[in-house]
């Protein structure tokens, strides 16, 4: 009897083993549909499902779904997109990045930096360097490749914009002085350049426009072209120290836990005649500055059409499938963003290896101040005007004279030299250009005094020096088309 | 007693190893559904659009094919939506990357910006393709007046980016001239369709009394194999034309009255060769790839069907779903659907039996060293149609009339030479599109014109060393 029933319990278990299997629960969710597919896969497909990876490529998977600015990130680039390399000098080629599909996709490019000099541009991408391929490398790794000695040389492969073949381009490592705002003057118009926003460019701004005020100067020329943006933090102090009580700047964010923020401009800054130049490359936070003047109508705009970005993204770790469990228990919740915010509050930090990676996602927008949305479609400036060369002012620095002294005749020096240099391009002197304040230097320095309204006595005194720097920055900006228009524009207002 | 003995202990044993199967393959490959509904809740509660399961299932799914063969792959489904589609004048198929090049067509704009049969176009405006479906591709061709596509080249693996100016969109899945001596046709495309077609230019060869073919499976890169399969039936005496996993592919014994020379080259990749090795035919140009994969789809049910679906037939098993559905005769509905996946079932054995590989690469009989295209240079002369839209009676085109001229030169039309489609003409386009296979619809379709204008390319169709060689190996 007993043996019976075994044999019937024998004969029975596979049957049911065999009605069991199809009996797999279906859960609701995005985790029960993704297992019934994966169990599709794993059964019907030839080759084998890459496990080690798995979790890695769902989540690389899901965000290739979403826009293209919204990626899964290795915890070690993650790591190392702290602005560690915004925060003091080195030396380097003078660019800033991030990590691309292809190489390093370049963020903003610091005047006068090696890569300035070479004409990379924002949106470039770095696809190799010295024939090392950069695809795949994690920041820290690209930015350890590119560092080194000063006056070294490196050779790196570009694709301009991105796109096409590409191109190498040799450079010499250099002292990079990080600064994303600089500034001259030419007549009673101050000139910014702006090439990036970083947390200090508020304060970098703030003490130029100290010198600007003191100078008793209220017309600024802001050239934010090559400007891709950076901290929306930078962008937003600039603003403020020009407008008043104006809002810069609305951000619409998707999770309710942000609230949607209206920056306003609450300081009571000068009366300030603004002039910004843009062209495709001023991107971004360099967006929002740009449509601030022109939408509170503080200002006008130069150039050609901006580039047309304005969703904002920010980085999230995020836990590995047993930390998950793990943590979910510990916090009773199952979000996973809840979960990690909580975590802190209870005192718990999770270890390294917890955290599968990061993911970068846009998580809203900002809109100007009357509330346009600028996506894809940039700012439209007042006065279009189309400018392939170089921003002049940015490579010219080199021939001013360095005013620290006064002159007369029979002084030598370097910047007798240079201010020979500019009167024989104005016309004023025909001799050698050499560093000796000679008889004819005397002469062109009385003739161009003169000319200026200045009182005429040869003698090259710091109000003639600075004249002559004047001079020399106005000749070289002519034949930047944008920028001249700007300064035609607000110097007009005058009349 | 020792018998019964001996009896047990095999069934006993049978009984372990089958639960120990069945333990095995339940203990299937799964991930932990909690975390992933974690992480789907904290990505949806932050990106700046609602995020629906559905929506990002499908690239998700592309994630978990990651590293295995490319045409495993998730499509979007697209439902057409009356808008007009347009082409860069090249045929498509999917792949996880975005869309192969299966071929592409003379003097297109494809051909003109250097593409080739296996280049992968991966994004389109910047934006990822590995989503999205031909029709939808071609459907977002149509809004745009031009579009930026980054391609990744086959020979090279570099990306290179072209603008492209959209064009109308026709299928020209056969090009089909009749030479001298043999009737040539290339295959461009393998669809639904292209069997029929091809079987209806047999049927007005045969017609015409011609028994020579020259069959050119050149730049071919394909995976349709069960449309290939239909192809080389028409062509092959009889048997295995190819087997997978879900089956075999035969034929009935039938008399084939053809001659036929097949082209291949390096780029004869998949359905071409399964048609290479199965039909008796000489063999012109250089080795062929030895790549052939069996593709299944399967449709990617939404969430909401997947729990309603998952009830009513007892399982969350995907397969026995969609098994039990089909044994109870009821059909998905198109909002059941998110989209398809592809999978790679198995490779594909030859007609000899042998896995379609690199070690069975087809020899060509006749080796020739350029075994390029001839006739994709060739621009459209003034008695072509210049492809724009259909025609059908009452039309009134100066196409019209060159597809006239064209049809009189084919002895299937007598009428008035005019620009008026009158209803003369309409039983000639019907005439000529049952000669070459497609619906006797009367209508003047874009790819009627297409194969139309065929007829005028023979001159240009022998400018190539490979059909030079069959030629002449005919006289």
């Amino acid at each position: 009897m007993k043996k019976k029933s075994l044999k019937i319990l024998l004969f029975i278990l596979p049957l049911v083993l065999v009605v069991m299997i199809p009996l797999v629960a279906a859960n609701e969710g995005f985790g029960g549909v993704l297992n019934a597919y994966i169990r599709l896969i794993d059964d019907r497909s030839e080759t084998v499902i890459d496990i080690i990876d798995l979790d890695k490529n769902i989540i690389k998977g899901a965000l290739s779904g979403t826009d293209k600015y919204s990626y899964f990130q290795e915890i070690t680039t993650y790591n190392s997109q702290a602005d560690e390399y915004l925060d003091s000098n080195f030396v380097g080629i003078g660019v800033t990045m991030t990590e691309d599909e292809k190489g390093a996709f370049i963020n903003s490019v610091f005047v006068n930096s090696p890569a300035y000099r070479a004409g990379l541009k924002s949106g470039d991408v770095i696809i190799a360097v010295n024939g090392t391929d950069l695809k795949g490398k994690s920041l820290k790794q690209i930015a350890a490749i590119i560092k080194g000695p000063s006056k070294s040389s490196l050779e790196i492969e570009i694709l301009v914009n991105g796109l096409g073949e590409p191109k190498k381009i040799a450079l010499t490592r250099d002292l990079v002085i990080i600064k994303t705002v600089t500034y001259t003057m030419f007549g009673d118009t101050a000139y910014i350049r702006m090439t990036g926003f970083t947390n200090k460019t508020g304060e970098e701004f703030s003490k130029i426009l100290e010198k600007i005020n003191s100078a008793g100067v209220n017309k600024l020329i802001i050239d934010l072209r090559d400007n891709g943006g950076g901290t929306v933090r930078g962008c937003i102090e600039v603003a403020r120290k020009i407008l008043s009580d104006e809002t810069i700047v609305k951000m619409d964010f998707r999770y309710n836990g942000y609230l949607d923020i209206r920056y306003v401009a609450s300081e009571n800054p000068n009366d300030y005649e603004i002039a910004i130049i843009v062209n495709g490359n001023t991107a971004s936070a360099a967006e929002i500055l740009s449509a601030a003047i022109k939408d509170n109508d503080r200002g006008i705009l130069v150039g050609e059409n901006t580039f047309g970005k304005s969703l904002v993204q920010s980085s999230y770790l995020i836990l590995t499938d047993e930390a998950y469990e793990k943590y979910s228990a510990i916090t009773g919740e199952t979000n996973m963003h809840v979960i990690i915010k909580t975590l802190p509050r209870m005192g718990i930090e999770p270890d390294e290896d917890e955290w599968l990676g990061a993911v970068k996602l846009t998580i809203g927008e900002y809109m100007t101040p009357n509330g346009e949305s600028i996506n894809n479609i940039g700012i439209e400036p007042d006065f279009i005007i189309n400018y392939n060369g170089l921003i002049v002012f940015d490579y010219k620095v080199d021939e001013e004279i360095f005013v620290f002294d006064k002159f007369n005749i029979g002084m030598v020096s370097e910047q007798v030299k240079k201010a020979k240099s500019i009167l024989a391009d104005l016309g004023f002197y025909k001799g050698e250009i050499n560093a000796l304040y000679d008889q004819e230097a005397f002469d062109a320095v009385m003739q161009f005094q003169a000319a200026e309204g200045l009182y005429p006595y040869g003698v090259m005194d710091f109000t003639t020096q600075s004249a002559l720097n004047n001079r020399l920055r106005l000749s070289n900006a002519e034949m930047d088309k944008q920028l001249m228009k700007a300064y035609q524009e607000l110097t007009k207002e005058d009349n | 007693m020792k018998k019964k003995l001996l009896f047990k202990t095999i069934y006993i044993l049978f009984i372990c190893l089958l639960s120990a199967s069945l333990v095995f393959s339940s203990s299937a490959l799964t991930v932990n559904e909690n975390y992933y509904d974690g992480l789907y809740s904290f990505i949806d509660m932050m990106y700046r659009n609602e995020l629906g399961i559905d929506e990002i299932m499908g690239a998700s799914l592309n994630g978990v094919l990651d590293g295995m063969s490319q045409y495993s792959c998730y499509e979007i489904s697209y439902t057409d939506t009356g808008k007009s589609l347009s082409g860069i004048g090249a045929n498509l198929e999917k792949v996880r990357d975005g869309f192969i090049i299966v071929s592409v067509n003379p003097s297109s704009p494809a051909y003109k910006a250097g593409l080739k049969s296996g280049d992968i176009i991966y994004r389109i405006d910047k934006q990822n393709t590995s989503v999205m479906g031909v029709n939808q591709f071609k459907s977002y061709l149509g809004e745009k007046e031009s579009v930026l596509l980054e391609i990744i080249s086959r020979e090279t693996g570099r990306v290179t980016a072209v603008r492209f100016n959209s064009e109308p969109d026709y299928r020209n899945d056969v090009d089909y001239v009749i030479l001298d001596d043999a009737g040539y046709i290339r295959i461009n495309a393998f669809s639904e369709t292209t069997a029929d077609i091809v079987a209806g230019i047999l049927g007005s060869l045969d017609s015409l009394g011609k028994k020579e073919i020259i069959l050119d499976l050149r730049d071919l890169v394909s995976m349709n194999i069960e449309s290939a399969a239909d192809i080389a039936g028409l062509l092959s005496t009889g048997g295995t034309i190819a087997r997978v996993k879900s089956g075999t592919f035969n034929v009935k014994k039938h008399e084939v009255d053809f001659n036929v020379k097949i082209l291949v080259n390096e780029m004869t990749i998949g359905a071409a060769e399964v048609i290479a090795a199965s039909v008796p035919a000489v063999i012109y140009g250089q080795t062929t790839a030895g790549q052939a994969y069996s593709i299944k789809k399967y449709p990617v049910l939404t969430e909401k069907a997947y729990i309603k679906y998952s009830q009513d037939m007892g399982t969350g098993e995907i397969t026995i779903i969609l098994n039990k559905l089909k044994a109870r005769g009821i059909e998905l509905e198109p909002d059941d659907i998110s989209g398809y996946l592809n999978l790679v079932e198995s490779g594909v054995y030859n007609s000899g039996g042998k896995l379609i590989s690199e070690n069975t690469r087809i020899e060509p009989n006749v080796v020739i060293e350029d075994t390029e295209i001839g006739y994709m240079d060739y621009v459209p002369g003034e008695g072509m149609i210049e492809i724009r839209r259909n025609y059908s009676e009452g039309s009134v085109n100066y196409d019209v009339y060159k597809a006239k001229s064209i049809l009189l030169e084919l002895g299937l039309f007598d009428g008035l030479m005019t620009a008026v489609f009158s209803g003369d003409m309409t039983d000639a386009v019907n005439k000529y599109k049952s000669s070459v296979g497609y619906p006797e619809d009367g209508v003047l379709d874009m790819s009627t014109q297409a194969m139309l204008n065929t007829y005028s390319m023979k001159s240009a169709v022998l400018d190539d060393k490979c059909v030079q060689a069959a030629v002449s190996d005919i006289n």
